[in-house]
């Protein structure tokens, strides 16, 4: 279980805790979290939980692979931090992580 | 065939969806009627035209639209084309989303796409806004005062509030797909269960709070809990979903309890006091008058809700004698409301004759200082 910190572009901040083995994605659907949407259901086929990973976490969320990179293209605003959080699975290594919002997902 | 071959520019041209073939560059070769009318563009204007043209990059998005119309053209995925669709500008301005189909036909050396555009935008507009609809009412159903879950024609539950796991015990996880029984004590089941079997059936939507009976519920630890709900049902394409709010009662009923319990001690005293007591509020009016100062003055008409000295037993048998003595009264309860004690002696007239008494007006104030009851006491001195 690790506790994410979702933060909404407006800077409202929804501390949650997510199972182990839930991506980021379901947790932020789970906790009705406004801003991420995971219309595919997180087939990395929809573009619409497009968020921002800090430099700092970076490294113990992964790199994306070639699908997810490619789906990127789709979200809005995106930068070198931007991931598809549907494919970054909760682990405790993850505890304390804060996961900032696009301003949209469609 | 060799009819459909003679008349296949006509059908593509005629096609009631948008068809655009273009180069392997993006260059359009082929804009069909349903085109121009979903695009505002005409097949002229079109034709040579960057398929940019209608589906321009944009400063936000990556996408770039000849590489995603070849990719899905050679490996389309069902589930993207489902989910992605392409940012679209009409000829007026108007931006549209469609969503894509591609396929990939070479002739020669020559490579093409054709290009199927649906125009999604309202279709997109309108689920977006109803996903937004049900994130708001989830989140007030989550965090709602009161519990809340649904359960389906089979009686598994299929929606648990946050406050459900409050009141019950399990998690969203333990309860989903489990029958309500494990929410109500053993005992009760059949009752229950028949209770939301005739309810499924009747022809009222939804039953109120006070309009049902109290119920048991049983939490994870075993410990039972007096709850009170209000349900309602939907039955939509032959789904039966009913939900209910649910409200633990035990506090209220305790608040209750202790309300009696204090009512019943406050009753004791009063209604037993050898003393002659009445309850004024703070103007004077009479509010309670106890037994004892009923059985001391025989009262032959209603007393509540009049002023004190307007009782027709203040005072003496004579008449001004009984004015005097009212307007002492009155006095004194004034003074009373003022916050003071006051303490006299006076006679009564009752049924058996004068009557002397020992007569005090003690102010009750609230938290504030303020006067809100005037308790008034008579004890019989000596009967005249
Ligand atoms: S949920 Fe669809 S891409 Fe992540």
């Amino acid at each position: 279980m690790a506790r994410i910190t979702y933060v909404e572009t407006n800077g409202t901040e929804h501390e949650v805790d997510v199972a182990n083995g839930q991506s980021l994605m379901a947790g932020a659907v789970a906790h009705m979290i406004p801003g991420i949407e995971g219309d595919c259901g997180g087939l990395c086929a929809c573009a619409t939980c497009h968020v921002y990973i800090p430099d700092a976490w970076q490294t113990v969320c992964g790199e994306p692979e070639e699908l997810e990179q490619n789906i990127l293209d789709f979200a809005f605003d995106v930068d070198s931090n931007s991931r598809l959080c549907c494919r970054i699975e909760v682990t405790d290594e993850l505890d304390g992580i804060r996961v900032l919002m696009p301003e949209r997902q469609y | 065939m060799s009819f459909i071959e003679s008349h296949a520019v006509q059908l593509l041209t005629d096609l009631p969806e948008a068809l655009i073939i273009t180069t392997a560059s993006g260059e359009i070769v082929f804009f069909n009627d349903s085109a121009a009318t979903q695009s505002g563009f005409n097949s002229d204007e079109m034709l040579g035209q960057h398929i940019s043209r209608m589906l321009p990059e944009s400063h936000r998005r990556k996408v770039n639209v000849v590489t995603w119309l070849e990719r899905w053209a050679d490996n389309p995925d069902p589930e993207q084309l489902r989910y992605l669709s392409l940012a679209g500008v009409r000829k007026n301005g108007d931006e549209r989303r469609y969503q894509v189909r591609v396929s990939k036909f070479e002739d020669k050396a020559d490579v093409y796409f054709a290009v199927v555009l649906r125009d999604v935008t309202e279709t997109q507009e309108l689920t977006v806004q109803l996903r937004h609809a049900q994130l708001i009412s989830n989140r007030i159903i989550a965090i709602g005062e009161d519990a809340v879950l649904s359960i389906d024609a089979d009686f598994k539950v299929c929606l648990w509030n946050k406050k459900a796991e409050l009141l019950f015990g399990y998690t969203e996880n333990e309860i989903l797909g489990k029958s309500i029984d494990i929410l109500i004590p053993e005992a009760f089941r059949d009752t229950h269960r028949q209770n939301i079997q005739s309810f499924s059936t009747d022809k009222i939507p939804s039953k109120y709070m006070g309009e049902r009976a109290e119920i048991l519920g049983l939490h994870k630890s075993g410990r039972m809990i007096p709850l009170e709900a209000s349900i309602t049902k939907t039955h939509i394409d032959n789904k039966l979903i009913m939900s209910a709010q649910v409200r633990d009662i035990s506090e209220r009923k305790q608040s209750l309890k202790s309300l009696e319990d204090s009512e019943a001690r406050f009753r004791a005293i009063f209604d037993h006091a050898v003393e002659a007591i009445s309850l004024l509020d703070a103007s004077g009016l009479v509010i309670e008058i106890n037994p004892a100062a009923t059985d001391m003055l025989p009262l032959d008409e209603y007393v509540k809700d009049k002023h004190l000295w307007e009782l027709t037993w203040w005072g003496s048998n004579d008449s001004s004698e009984k004015l005097e003595a009212e307007e002492a009264l009155q006095n004194n309860v004034m003074e009373a409301t003022q916050g003071n004690l006051v303490r006299t002696r006076t006679e009564l007239s009752t049924s058996r004759g004068l009557v002397q008494i020992d007569f005090s007006l003690i102010p009750v104030s609230d938290t504030n200082g303020e006067v809100i009851y005037i308790i008034a006491e008579a004890r019989k001195l000596i009967e005249l």
